[in-house]
């Protein structure tokens, strides 16, 4: 794979992992809400 | 007159003035034209939202970052969309909506004193416009170097600020919401479309692997590396993104504004993960870019600014640069209009309504807003054609660097304890920490990888704001204030 796809795999993943971080974060702290 | 200046102008008046057609009845009040009446669902605040922070930052000055830093770059985006943007879409957002306020000083003078409010008031227009000046130029670089430099920079400057102008004019935030839905899908098709239309281009000129074999040979293969971590990267590159992103851009009215669209809380959080991938993602394509185009020594002579405008104009057919052009000013364009719009509303709404003529009639308040709109936007021309090519990294620092002691403040005041001298000392500090900093650096020691405004104001900001409010006594965290005078209301009803 050439290197540009590999950086685009790598940010796509930290930054969607990290959002998903903070959400899980944000629904324990706020238990029986979706949103 | 090029083609792809011609398509992008095209695009632009069509939208502009489509969408203003469109929704020139809906706004009848002040209100209306600064808050959208907040009436939106949650796809067009996210929108409203995302790309105001998402301008010359996310675009040009990462394309120039490259040619030192290389794909490291890149973490401006992972910070802005993985970090920043969850805070402030699940958290800050729905604060300032709680706080029932109009603008961010105006929510500081609720939980500080009213006079803590009118010091922001005064400080923030001064801010934003300083930011402002800093978009238009990128506009206007765009409009110029992607133009083929058919005009000269100075009419690009014009069409820049007469395009902001039209942005908002009409219907302001609403308008700022449709637009940016549109804008935000050709923002990201229009840049990934350009990388994938270089690929095909590249395939004919030795592939992906001619450029990371030029970086190799030049012993810098560490450029087409996203996680090459140096201290310079760590220190002089994330560590500042990450406080200018969560500090600055959180106290921003410009990104506060658009929370008061949403129908309800829920409405600011639903768009999460959209706005993350798209403020994260949007900054690739103009990295990747930057580092085709610097590995080629013709381009590269040019130096790193015009280093993804030569390369389009090198490798790609005219209407892609067209496209390419719009998907760049739809970044800047949105941020400098977002700018001019949350200036007006904090001068309508804290200076000319609140401290001067608390009476003043809804039709009054719409009138002077879209008569300050003009103002501001003529207060930005005149620095910006003078400024043009000089440097102007240190006005933006300097001025970013302002939001920083005021949101630690907010903070400290939302989840801690409320004190006032102590909010105002920080504030105080934060504030001559920047300008000492700015105008004489001697006065203030810091370690040498740390030496920035943005260092030394985070250094005060949390000096002061944590010694103070550990000494004095306080009422509780706003968050807590806010909270019991609920649950007392729901007891006496």
């Amino acid at each position: 794979m050439a290197w540009p796809w590999k950086i685009l795999i790598i940010q796509f993943c930290l930054t969607m992992g990290l959002a998903l971080i903070f959400y899980i974060i944000w629904r324990l702290t706020h238990p029986g809400q979706k949103w | 007159m090029s083609t792809a200046l011609i398509i992008a102008i095209a695009y632009y008046l069509i939208l502009s003035v489509g969408i203003s057609f469109l929704l020139r009845k809906k706004v009848k009040s002040g209100a209306d034209l600064l808050t959208g009446s907040s009436t939106l669902a949650w796809p067009l605040v996210m929108v409203g939202f995302v790309l105001g922070p998402l301008g010359s930052g996310h675009t040009l000055s990462l394309w120039e970052a490259q040619a030192g830093l290389g794909a490291s770059v890149l973490w401006w985006g992972i910070i802005a969309g993985g970090i920043f943007v969850p805070l402030f879409l699940l958290w800050f957002g729905p604060w300032f909506r709680r706080l029932n306020v109009q603008t961010f000083p105006e929510g500081m003078g609720k939980i500080f004193g009213e006079n803590i409010g009118w010091l922001i008031a005064a400080v923030f227009p001064a801010q934003l416009i300083g930011i402002c000046i800093a978009e238009v130029l990128a506009t206007a670089t765009a409009f110029y170097a992607l133009g083929g430099e058919a005009i000269s920079l100075k009419n690009c400057i014009y069409l820049a600020v007469g395009f902001t102008i039209i942005y908002i004019i009409v219907a302001g935030l609403m308008q700022v919401a449709w637009m940016n839905l549109i804008n935000a899908f050709m923002l990201v098709l229009g840049s990934f479309a350009a990388v994938f239309a270089t690929s095909y281009w590249l395939a004919g000129h030795g592939g992906w692997e001619s450029v990371s074999d030029f970086y190799a040979n030049a012993g810098t293969a560490w450029k087409t590396s996203i996680v090459h971590f140096t201290p310079d990267v760590i220190f002089g590159f994330i560590f500042p993104c990450l406080i200018l992103l969560v500090f600055m851009c959180s106290a921003s009215q410009a990104q506060n504004q658009p929370m008061l669209l949403a129908k309800s809380e829920s409405d600011i959080r639903r768009g999460v993960f959209w706005a993350s991938f798209i403020n994260s993602m949007v900054t690739y394509p103009w990295v990747i870019l930057g580092l085709v185009g610097m590995s080629i020594p013709a381009i590269a002579a040019a130096g790193a600014k015009l280093s993804v405008p030569k390369l389009a104009l090198m490798a790609l057919p005219p209407w892609m640069v067209g496209v390419l052009m719009i998907a760049l000013l739809a970044a800047t364009l949105s941020t400098c209009a977002q700018l001019i719009l949350a200036t007006t509303h904090m001068i309508v709404h804290d200076i000319f309504k609140k401290a001067v003529n608390p009476g003043m009639s809804d039709k009054t308040f719409l009138i002077l807003s879209r008569v300050m709109i003009f103002i501001l936007a003529l207060i930005v021309l005149i620095p910006a054609l003078n400024i043009l090519d000089q440097n102007i990294m240190s006005i933006f620092f300097w001025t970013f660097s302002f939001g920083i002691p005021v949101f630690g403040v907010y903070l400290i005041g939302m989840l801690w304890k409320v004190n006032k001298v102590a909010a105002w000392v920080t504030m105080l500090a934060g504030y001559a920490a920047d300008f000492l900093w700015t105008f004489n650096p001697d006065l203030i020691w810091l370690p040498g990888r740390v030496k920035s405004n943005i260092y030394a104001t985070i250094f005060a900001t949390v000096l002061f704001g944590v010694v103070l409010n550990l000494i004095l006594p306080g009422k509780p965290g706003y968050l807590r204030q806010m909270k019991a005078a609920e649950q007392k209301k729901s007891v006496t009803e």
